[in-house]
């Protein structure tokens, strides 16, 4: 694992994707596994997004977990895509590792049924401001740690 | 001559709207403080526990009880190459070991408790 000094920088380390098919973008991004609210049936991809404030939930998966119609903070936010309603929700996220050891934390998320499928953000103030991150690009290697 | 001085208005929006203001701003540290205050200040009327349990930030921990999962690739080369024969389908893969599909993805959580597999299965829906 990294080490920052004497001291462990990260504790687990992902591969991350380029692309995603269900997300296609016009240039490379990084896609990350995480698994949310511990449940091992939640598998997904979501890609970091150091740009935006809060993360984002895949309407689709929120309503697979039974998030659609979670008592949250409501909340209006300007997206790319409009104004959309939704709410603020603290979700417990587990960033699976395939090497070393995954990472659980809370963060928090914008679920609204408006959002477009398919797509999951991890944002930075809500979730990655409060965590160490690094990228090897060469080789697809994501490392995080508390 | 000087500026005459402005008085300063006494604030008539409450906590939890302000913080809102921030919020939709995408002012979070900003929101954060005006949390801060509002709770140190204790002398309004207003239960700001929503706000701040999505405002806090907390620390991660490492969980040692998750499984390792593994390198993807497989798996995403197996979605790449069939998708077109399994379209409107959930599938799950190991490796590039298709172990179930169904349009409906509790069929295929069933057919994975019948026939438990060695490593997770990856679950993808076939759009």
């Amino acid at each position: 694992m990294f080490k920052l000094g004497a001291l462990d920088f990260s504790c687990g380390r992902s591969l991350f994707r380029d692309t995603l098919k269900e997300a296609p973008e016009s240039t490379a991004k990084v896609f990350v596994k995480i698994q949310l609210e511990g449940r091992s049936e939640s598998n997904i991809y979501a890609q970091i997004d150091t740009g935006a404030a809060w993360s984002v939930l895949d309407p689709l998966v929120a309503k697979s977990l039974g998030l659609l119609d979670l008592d949250g903070q409501r909340t209006t936010l300007h997206t790319r895509f409009g104004r959309i309603e939704g709410i603020l929700a603290k979700l417990l996220v587990t960033f699976l590792a395939d090497d070393g050891i995954a990472l659980e934390k809370h963060g928090t998320f914008f679920i609204s049924p408006d959002w477009p499928s398919g797509r999951t953000f991890l944002g930075y103030s809500g979730l990655l401001a409060s965590m160490r991150f690094a990228l090897d690009p060469r080789t697809n290697h994501f490392y995080f740690g508390p | 001559m000087g500026q005459p001085l402005r008085k300063a208005e006494p604030e008539t929006q409450s906590y939890s709207d302000r913080i809102r203001e921030l919020v939709e701003s995408d002012m979070v540290g900003g929101a954060r403080l005006l949390l801060a205050e509002a709770l140190e200040k204790g002398d309004h009327d207003e239960d700001l526990s929503g706000w701040e349990s999505v405002l806090t930030e907390t620390k991660g921990r490492p969980n040692p009880d998750v499984e390792c999962d593994f390198d993807r690739t497989p798996e995403f080369r197996w979605i790449t190459e069939h998708s077109e024969a399994y379209r409107g389908q959930w599938v799950a893969l190991v490796g590039s070991e298709l172990l179930a599909h169904s349009a409906s993805l509790q069929d295929v959580f069933s057919s994975l408790e019948r026939n438990k597999p060695k490593r997770r299965p990856m679950l993808h829906y076939i759009d």
